[in-house]
């Protein structure tokens, strides 16, 4: 009997509107491409999926100011050597690197409850790529 | 089925017990601060969440709990959290709340915590 073998290298994209309500979609498209590729730890997939879920919320909060009128490219790549995620988007551009961490005790004296999903993703992820290409599309990779 | 449900009721001694179904998020969020934030108004500042049917929690929905604390705590009041599942731990550990909010793992502790 011949068994069925895992491709080496898994290539998955969903599009979806600029619309918060799509999340729970966005995540379970993650849970699905991490399924399928078997090769990521349990422990990792929450990880994963908290990431990609901070990346598409800033985008449709800021890079489209909660507009629905854009949309975000997410395409999901593994292959032996790494998971890369990359989000498209034609939103604001921004400057990942210009966001300081939170200082929670801070945050919690002001009564402030935004600003953490940065942190978040740098804290899940070994490194965050981000570009401008065509003077109009910003791109995220994690 | 709804990605979000909450219910909450009033406990003896100003308590407010908040318990949630489902997926808390940049979506979501909004209901749990609603929520909280009618009880405030009414001058209400105890709360035991139960968290064990969360799911998921991103940074939003943990978000209202780091703004809360700071309104509860300046009214002699606190947050209790009841039993996070651990993907909702983990996000917690991340963001340095574990630190801060009190994690019991039933009803019976969280109410005692308000007696101590």
């Amino acid at each position: 009997m011949k068994l069925k073998t895992m491709p080496d290298t898994i290539n998955e994209r969903l599009m979806i509107p600029s619309d918060l309500k799509f999340l729970g979609l966005v995540r379970n498209f993650v849970i699905g491409v991490l399924h399928q590729s078997n090769k990521v730890a349990a422990e990792k997939q929450n990880k994963i999926i908290l990431a990609v879920d901070e990346a598409v919320t800033n985008i449709i909060e800021h890079g489209y100011d909660c507009q629905k009128t854009g949309y975000v490219d997410i395409q999901i790549v593994i292959d032996t050597q790494k998971i890369q995620v990359n989000l498209l988007n034609n939103g604001k551009s921004f400057n990942p690197t210009a966001v300081k961490a939170p200082d929670i005790i801070e945050y919690i004296k002001n009564k402030r409850r935004k600003g953490f999903g940065l942190f978040l993703i740098k804290q899940v992820m070994d490194e965050i790529k981000y570009s401008i290409n065509n003077g109009e599309k910003p791109v995220k990779s994690y | 089925m709804a990605e979000f449900q909450i219910t909450s009721q009033k406990l003896p001694n100003n308590i407010v017990a908040v318990s949630m179904k489902g997926f808390l998020d940049a979506y979501t969020y909004n209901e749990l601060e609603q929520t909280i934030n009618s009880y405030f108004n009414q001058s209400i500042y105890r709360f035991v969440v139960d968290l064990s049917q969360v799911e998921y929690i991103s940074s939003a929905g943990a978000g209202v709990f780091i703004g809360a604390i700071g309104v509860a705590q300046e009214n002699q009041g606190n947050i209790v959290l009841i039993r996070p599942q651990p993907n909702v731990q983990e996000v917690f550990d991340l963001l340095g709340l574990s630190q801060i909010f009190k994690i019991v793992d039933n009803m019976d502790t969280a109410l005692k915590a308000f007696k101590e």
